[in-house]
C-alpha cells in the first residue's frame, strides 16, 4: 500500500527540541523527514518538492498553522495531520477538518503520531471527496464528513468517513474485512471485527434508508463489505 | 285607632245611623200618641223623619271629627314616610359613592401591583424609580409624581401625609427632605394656607428602600384639599410597593456585581491555566519522546535504563495530568466537543492499568453479552487513568484493586472498586468540584491537584454517559462510569451476502 520509495513527511513546529525529537521517531519508523520552523518555511520547502503528508503545528508565531494548511491546499491537495493546541476553540478545529486529515492533541505520544502518519497515508490516495450512490439519492461529502439522503442530513464520525472513503475507493467491489480494519483504524486502536459490524451498523443508521436491509452498504458474509452504488456515479474531486 | 275591621265600623255606623234614630222617633211618637191619643200617622212619618235627619247631622259633624283627625294623622304618616325615603335614599347614594372610592382604590392598586411586577428588575436603581414613577403618574392620573432616594443617616420614618416648609429653610435640593421635614416642619393642617416652604406643600410617603436607605414619593400638593384617610392608606401602599421593587434591584444589583466579579476572577483563573498548560504542552512532549528514544539505544547500561524508564514513566504522567488540565480548561470555555468511536473498554482497562504501573493485585471481570462502548477513546482511557491512579493513591499498598465492566440495554459500566479509606458523604457530594480535595485526600496524596474527578465527570457527561461514587468510610470506594454502548455482535441473516458467517467471537488483534 506504500508508494515504492520512502514517503516524504514534511513536519513544521516552531520548538526546535520537539521537531528534532519527532523528525528521529518519524524517520525511524521508515519515512524520510523534512522539517521547517515557520509557515513561511514550510512553503518556501514546498518549492522544491511536495511531501507525502504534511505534519503542522497549529500554533506558530507569524503564519499560523491554520492558515498554512490553507495555503497548502491552495497549491497541492497534500494529507495534512494537526497537532492541534489547547487554545484552539473547537470552532477553529473543526474549520481544519476542511483541510486537515487529522489531528492529534499536543501533548501525545509520538507513536501515536506515527500511527496516525501511517494510517493516513495507508488510505485511498486519490483524495475522493464526494461519493453519490444511486444516481444522487445519497450524497457524501467526506470533506465535511456529511450524509445527505432524502430523509435529511446526518455528521460521520472521522472513522465512519474513513470506512466509507475506503469501500468507495473500491465502489462495488468487496473489501476484505481484514483490509477494512487495517487501513480504517490504526494498531493502537486495537480493532477487531466486532469494531467493523458496530461501526458499519451505525453508518448504516445515517446512510439507509431500512438499516435492516441496507441498499448500498452491504455485508458479503465471511468476507467482508461492498458499497453498491446503484447506478455507479461518483465524482473525482 | 283602628282595632276593629274596617267592615266592621262600616256595619255598625249604617245600624247607628238608621237604627238609632227611628227608634227614638218611634218612641217619641208613642209617647206623644199616648198623650194625644190617637197620632196622626203623618205627624209619626215626619217625626221619624225628623229624628233621622238629627241624627245623622250629630253623627256627621261627629264622624267628620274623627276622619279629619284619622287623615291628618295619614297625612302625617305620608309626611314622614318621605322624610324617611329621602333620608334613605341620601344615605345610599353616600355608601355608592364609598364603594365607588373603594373599587377606584381597588383597581389602582391592582394597576400598580401590576406594573410593580412588570416593572424591569435592573441593575441600575435609577431605571427602576424612573419606570415606578411612571407607573403611579399613569396609576394616580397626576403627572406631577416624583421621587426621592437619600441616605438614611438622620432619616427619621415620615408619616405620610402634606408637609409644607416654614419658610426659614433653604433653598437645598429635595434630597434633605426628609431632614427638613424632621426638623422643620410639622404636618400642616391646611397645607393651602402654607405655601412659604422651599418647595411648597409636597404630599410625602416615607419608602424603606433598605438597610441605610430612605426615599420619599412625593407629590406637589398645592392648594388641594387635605387628603383622605384612605387616600393616605392607598400611598403608603404605593410607597411600600416602589420600596420592595427598588429593594429587589439594589439585590439584584449586588448580586450582578458579585457575579461579573465572579466571572472575572473565573476568567482570569482559564487564562492563567489555559497559559501554563499550553506551555507545558511542547516541552512535555519532548522529553516523553526523548526519554523513550534513549532507551532504545544500543549498549545502555543496565542503571541508565532504569533512570530512563523513570523519566518516560513521569513525563507520561505529567503528560496525562496536563491533559486533564486541558480537558478542565476546555470544559470551562464550553469548548469541550469529544469525538464519537466505539471501542472495546476491556481493553483500554488493561492498556491503562499496565501504564500505572502499579504494584498491586488487580483484577478485571466482564460481565453480559460483548459490547462496544460509543464515545472518545481517549477521553475514557484519559477518564480511567485518573479513576484507577486515584483507586491506588488512595488505597493502602497491598490492597487489592478491581474492574468490573459490564453492559446491558445499550449502557456500559465500568465499576472500579479498591478497598481504602473511603469517603464520607460530603466528600462524595464534593468530589468532582473543581479543585476539590478532601482532608483525607490530602494527607494520603499531597500532590493530587483537584482536577481529576471534575475533568472525569465533564468528559463522560460529554459522551452522554456518567461517573458515580459508592463509598463508605473504612469500607473501600467504587467508582462507576457509565457510557452508551452496542452490542458488539455480527448481523442476522439477511438476503444481501455471500457464503460463511461474521460471527466470530471478538478477538484482539
Amino acid at each position: 500500500m506504500l508508494p515504492p520509495q520512502r514517503p516524504v513527511i514534511l513536519l513544521v513546529d516552531d520548538d526546535r527540541t520537539l521537531l528534532s525529537v519527532l523528525s528521529r521517531r518519524v524517520s525511524r519508523a521508515g519515512f524520510e523527514v523534512v522539517t521547517a520552523l515557520s509557515g513561511a518555511a514550510a512553503l518556501k520547502s514546498l518549492e522544491s518538492g511536495w511531501p507525502s503528508l504534511l505534519v503542522v503545528d497549529l500554533m506558530m508565531p507569524g503564519m499560523d498553522g491554520f492558515e498554512l494548511c490553507r495555503r497548502v491546499k491552495h497549491i497541492a491537495d497534500l494529507p495534512i495531520i494537526v497537532l492541534s493546541a489547547v487554545d484552539a476553540s473547537e470552532a477553529k478545529v473543526s474549520a481544519l477538518e476542511l483541510y486537515a486529515e487529522d489531528y492529534v492533541t499536543k501533548p501525545f505520544d509520538p507513536d501515536e503520531l506515527v500511527a496516525r502518519i501511517q494510517r493516513v497515508l495507508r488510505r485511498a490516495p486519490a483524495g475522493r471527496t464526494q461519493i453519490s450512490l444511486d444516481g444522487g439519492e445519497v450524497e457524501v461529502d467526506l470533506a465535511t464528513r456529511r450524509v445527505t439522503t432524502p430523509t435529511g442530513t446526518h455528521q460521520l464520525t472521522p472513522t465512519e468517513a474513513r470506512l466509507l472513503q475506503v469501500l468507495a475507493a473500491s465502489v462495488d467491489r468487496i473489501v476484505p474485512t481484514d483490509e477494512l480494519l487495517d487501513r480504517v483504524w490504526t494498531d493502537a486502536d486495537g480493532a477487531d471485527p466486532s469494531y467493523l459490524w458496530v461501526t458499519v451498523r451505525r453508518l448504516r443508521r445515517k446512510l439507509e434508508a431500512d438499516p435492516d436491509r441496507p441498499r448500498y452498504l452491504l455485508t458479503e458474509r465471511g468476507i467482508g463489505y461492498r458499497l453498491a452504488s446503484g447506478t455507479p456515479v461518483a465524482n473525482q474531486a | 285607632m283602628g282595632n276593629p275591621g274596617l267592615w266592621t265600623r262600616v256595619f255598625v255606623g249604617i245600624l247607628a245611623a238608621v237604627l238609632v234614630p227611628t227608634l227614638v222617633a218611634a218612641l217619641v211618637v208613642t209617647l206623644v200618641g199616648g198623650f194625644v191619643d190617637r197620632a196622626d200617622p203623618v205627624l209619626l212619618a215626619l217625626a221619624i223623619l225628623a229624628a233621622i235627619v238629627l241624627w245623622a247631622a250629630i253623627l256627621a259633624v261627629v264622624y267628620t271629627r274623627i276622619l279629619t283627625d284619622e287623615l291628618r294623622s295619614f297625612r302625617d304618616l305620608a309626611e314622614r314616610g318621605e322624610r324617611a325615603d329621602a333620608a334613605g335614599a341620601a344615605q345610599g347614594s353616600a355608601l355608592q359613592r364609598v364603594a365607588g372610592a373603594l373599587d377606584e382604590r381597588n383597581r389602582q392598586v391592582a394597576t400598580l401591583a401590576d406594573g410593580t411586577g412588570s416593572v424591569p428588575i435592573d441593575d441600575e436603581p435609577g431605571r427602576v424609580v424612573d419606570a415606578l414613577v411612571d407607573l403611579v403618574r399613569s396609576v394616580m392620573g397626576d403627572p406631577t409624581w416624583t421621587f426621592a432616594i437619600l441616605a438614611a443617616d438622620d432619616a427619621v420614618a415620615l408619616p405620610p401625609g402634606v408637609y409644607a416648609g416654614d419658610g426659614s429653610g433653604s433653598a437645598e435640593p429635595l434630597v434633605d427632605l426628609h431632614r427638613w421635614a424632621s426638623v422643620t416642619l410639622a404636618e400642616t393642617e391646611t397645607p393651602a394656607a402654607r405655601l412659604e416652604g422651599p418647595w411648597g406643600a409636597f404630599m410625602a410617603v416615607d419608602v424603606r428602600v433598605s438597610e441605610g436607605l430612605h426615599g420619599v414619593l412625593l407629590s406637589p400638593w398645592e392648594g388641594r384639599a387635605a387628603p383622605a384617610q384612605a387616600e393616605l392608606a392607598l400611598l403608603t401602599l404605593v410607597g411600600q410597593t416602589v420600596g420592595t421593587a427598588l429593594e429587589h434591584s439594589l439585590l439584584y444589583a449586588r448580586v450582578r456585581a458579585q457575579a461579573d466579579e465572579l466571572t472575572r476572577l473565573a476568567a482570569v483563573q482559564a487564562d492563567f491555566l489555559r497559559g501554563v498548560t499550553h506551555d507545558l504542552q511542547t516541552p512535555l512532549t519532548s522529553i516523553g519522546a526523548l526519554a523513550t528514544e534513549l532507551r532504545a539505544a544500543p549498549d545502555l547500561p543496565a542503571s541508565a535504563d532504569v533512570d530512563l524508564d523513570t523519566i518516560a514513566h513521569q513525563a507520561e504522567r505529567l503528560r496525562r495530568m496536563v491533559g486533564q488540565l486541558l480537558v478542565a480548561s476546555r470544559l470551562e470555555a464550553g469548548a469541550f466537543t469529544p469525538q464519537v468511536d466505539v471501542f472495546a473498554v476491556p481493553l483500554l482497562v488493561e492498556r491503562v492499568w499496565a501504564a500505572l504501573r502499579a504494584d498491586r493485585p488487580f483484577s478485571l471481570r466482564v460481565e453480559g453479552a460483548p459490547h462496544l462502548a460509543v464515545g472518545d477513546p481517549d477521553r475514557v482511557e484519559q477518564v480511567l487513568w485518573a479513576i484507577l491512579d486515584n483507586a491506588v493513591k488512595y488505597s493502602p499498598a497491598g490492597s487489592p484493586i478491581s474492574v468490573l465492566v459490564d453492559a446491558s440495554h445499550d449502557i456500559l459500566r465500568i465499576a472500579v472498586r479498591d478497598e481504602g479509606a473511603g469517603m464520607d458523604e460530603a466528600t462524595q457530594r464534593s468530589a468532582f468540584e473543581q479543585f476539590f480535595r478532601s482532608d483525607a485526600a490530602r494527607r494520603l496524596a499531597p500532590d493530587g491537584s483537584g482536577i481529576g474527578l471534575y475533568a472525569a465527570r465533564g468528559i463522560m457527561e460529554a459522551m452522554g454517559g456518567g461517573i458515580s461514587i459508592s463509598s463508605r468510610l473504612g469500607a473501600g470506594t467504587t467508582m462507576t462510569l457509565s457510557l452508551p454502548a452496542e452490542p458488539a455482535e455480527a448481523e442476522g441473516p439477511e438476503p444481501v451476502g455471500g457464503p460463511g458467517s461474521l460471527a466470530e467471537p471478538p478477538q484482539r488483534r
